[in-house]
């Protein structure tokens, strides 16, 4: 039985509405659709100009659809303590997030753009030194329970990892899936080179005897690369280089899968039948086509809740990630990851 | 669209009521049953429409004329709902349902645009007979035809539109002949004037406010009764305290919130409902004295929102518009176009993403 996990006040999330490819008007959609039928308040922030002659063709609420004016993007290669950086729309809705005048932020901007500028504009959560950005994947049914979705880390924001750093992912990671989807105790792994405590680079193999002594990880050992869509762990762990590397691994793999799905229900008949047949396979299928719409995955480590959706992100999945976002806030997420890492007080 | 003698006889608010004051749905047997038997204490208004119409029946000079859809049965539940809401009324029109279809007329039930346009024409007739007919400020909501007839009953006094035309707009509307006659006989002994200055649509269906660009800029798409104070406010036909009241209906029934009540006033800015300026007086002075400070729309907050609104890139205020008249016909097609589209759309809209429905709840 389902039941809503409305509670509290309702947050604000604000939507930077450039950076992907399907932007502004995704975001213009997805924050119209998020006023119409949920109690959360939209905040756009972009050209308002430009934003503005997309809203009115919308059907939305003015009570929860508001728009802040940025007059610039972010651009590659952009320094992030510059001017332009601070008054593009991504620089704009962090510091939205800083005042407090919003509880999250949504983005479909590179993610390795969002954590160098987030970093920068927002404090980190006590005990953490660099943030770690996630993406989520789907996986064969794991013994944790319901979510279909786990979670990786860092998928790009850090290219080398320190062990310190992987073990205060390794935290995050765990508090995130307390927090988000509902496991009570996440198994948390290390992707490495081969099962054994001594296998992989000096840091993994450093982060493996400190994580196997922690009592409050649930310490899965290290899992190579074919275990991770295998479902063996809730939270994978590894460096910026190696993560971004599987997360685009991933996204490619599922593009084909769908595309190829497609093709064989348009091409002929009896294929069609098959995949009828094939019921339960297919819903594997339509599980991984979920995935493309999960909407976003977090950036773990800085004090407000930061969602960065893929580039290529439509209105449903900007919309998906508006409601994670909300979820989040809701749960108090930030607060159960600064308590993950260390502080007394949460944050 | 003429303002003479505004000041001498004041305004004529001309109000529909379903989704205009009362949030009611008649696109339901069960919504048309409920709006039926419910208690005139239970039922509930569009947010702010209450406050609004009730400030606006006080003026001593103004008129209040209600045309509403609802059938005739229900004029002692309508009259005690308005009356127990504060309003004054000079004027309650209601659909005659079970005359017609005693004579077997069925789409009476459904039309709207003859018995609307016959009954503005009748009641701006006994207006000019009690020397009360001002100019008129018109609301009506986005759920049937309220705007093409709105424009169409001012094109027809100003006689931008003939009567030959008009009977031709009336018969493609599902009018009987003699409904069409008895509007042209009212017309024929109606001063040529221009009477409506304004038109609000309230946005009850969800209709996107661009819809109404069709209208040529006579027509003013707003969300809630404080959109239409703001508006009113800056052209000085309502008071301060009118949208303070409004304000506080918002904050202490429909639970409006600062950032909601933020949001409003901001889009109201953004699509010329009043000009920023304007706008941000009313954040910065006016709201935080409301109930809004309640709910945390202290002076600070308005300030702060004050601040965005002057500093936005926001295009000015709509200008007046020309007054020439609209293509009624392919308006006309256009809205049942529209009306039909949308009823499928939502027939057609399937449960949430198992997705969406995972992000938002948990198994017990």
């Amino acid at each position: 039985m389902l039941r809503s996990t409305r509670q509290g006040p309702a947050p604000s999330v604000v939507v930077d509405a450039y950076g992907g490819e399907r932007m502004p008007l995704a975001a213009v959609r997805a924050a119209a659709r998020i006023s119409r039928e949920t109690d959360v308040t939209a905040i756009l922030v972009g050209d308002a100009r430009e934003l503005q002659e997309l809203v009115v063709r919308q059907s939305y609420d003015p009570a929860r659809l508001r728009m802040v004016h940025a007059p610039g993007q972010l651009r590659h290669g952009e320094d992030v303590g510059s001017t332009e950086a601070a008054a593009s729309s991504l620089g704009v809705a962090l510091d939205l997030l800083r005042t407090g005048e919003a509880q999250a932020l949504v983005t479909t901007a590179p993610g390795e753009w969002v954590a160098r500028l987030a970093e920068e504009a927002l404090p980190l959560l006590p005990g953490v030194r660099e943030a770690a950005l996630c993406a989520v994947y789907p996986t064969l049914p794991r013994a944790s329970g319901r979510d279909p979705f786990a979670l990786i880390l860092d998928v790009g924001a850090h290219h080398v990892a320190t062990a310190q750093a992987l073990v205060t992912w390794a935290r995050l990671g765990a508090a995130y899936a307390r927090v988000v989807s509902g496991v009570a105790e996440p198994s948390v792994a290390l992707l490495s080179t081969g099962s054994d405590a001594a296998d992989g680079p000096t840091a993994v193999v450093e982060a493996h005897e400190r994580l196997a002594r922690d009592p409050t990880i649930a310490f899965a050992g290290n899992l190579l690369g074919v275990e991770i869509p295998r479902g063996e762990a809730d939270v994978v762990v590894t460096d910026g280089f190696t993560g971004h590397t599987v997360a685009r691994l991933f996204d490619g793999l599922t593009q084909i899968t769908v595309e190829a799905a497609r093709h064989a229900w348009q091409a002929r008949l009896s294929w069609r039948m098959g995949l009828r047949l094939l019921s339960r396979g297919v819903g594997l299928l339509r599980r991984a086509s979920e995935f493309a719409e999960y909407g976003g995955a977090p950036l773990l480590g800085v004090r407000g809740v930061v969602l960065v959706a893929s580039p290529e992100s439509r209105s449903r999945a900007v919309e998906n990630a508006v409601r994670l976002a909300a979820k989040c806030v809701r749960r108090d997420l930030v607060g159960e990851l600064g308590r993950a890492v260390g502080g007394r007080d949460g944050i | 669209m003429g303002s003479e003698g505004r000041d001498a006889q004041g305004v004529v608010w001309r109000w529909d009521l379903d989704k205009t004051y009362l949030r009611t749905d008649f696109g339901s047997v069960g919504g048309l049953l409920r709006a039926a038997v419910e208690a005139a204490r239970a039922k509930k208004t569009i947010p702010g429409a209450r406050a609004l119409l009730a400030a606006l029946s006080e003026g001593k000079d103004d008129r209040v004329v209600v045309v509403s859809g609802s059938p005739a049965v229900m004029r002692r539940r309508l009259e005690r709902t308005l009356a127990l809401h504060g309003v004054r009324f000079d004027k309650l029109v209601l659909k005659d349902v079970w005359g017609p279809m005693r004579r077997g007329r069925l789409r009476t039930m459904k039309q709207q645009v003859p018995y609307k346009m016959r009954a503005h024409l009748e009641t701006r007739l006994k207006l000019h007979a009690e020397r009360r007919a001002g100019r008129e400020i018109c609301f009506g909501d986005d759920a049937e035809f309220d705007a093409l007839i709105y424009c169409l009953y001012t094109d027809v006094c100003a006689r931008r539109v003939s009567a030959e035309r008009l009977a031709s707009i009336l018969e493609r509307s599902g009018a009987y002949p003699d409904e069409v006659d008895r509007a042209l006989a009212t017309l024929s002994v109606l001063p040529i004037e221009d009477p409506v200055e304004r038109i609000f649509i309230h946005l009850e269906e969800g209709t996107p406010p661009s819809h109404f660009s069709a209208y040529c800029g006579r027509v003013w798409p707003t969300f809630n009764g404080l959109q239409i104070a703001c508006s009113l406010f800056d052209t000085a036909e309502a008071s301060a305290e009118t949208v303070r009241r409004v304000a506080d209906e918002l904050v202490s029934v429909h639970r409006f919130s600062a950032t909601a009540l933020a949001g409003t006033c901001e889009d109201a800015a953004r699509r010329g409902l009043l000009s920023a300026e304007r706008a941000a007086f009313i954040v910065r002075e006016l709201l935080p004295s409301t109930r809004a400070s309640l709910v945390g729309f202290m002076p600070a907050f308005g300030a702060e929102v004050a601040r965005r609104l002057e500093r936005s890139r926001l295009p000015r205020p709509i200008a007046r518009p020309v007054a020439r008249p609209l293509p009624y016909e392919r308006l006309l097609a256009d809205e049942r176009g529209f009306g039909k589209a949308r009823k499928l759309a939502r027939e057609a809209v399937a449960d949430l993403p198992s997705l969406s429905q995972f992000l938002e709840a948990e198994e017990d």
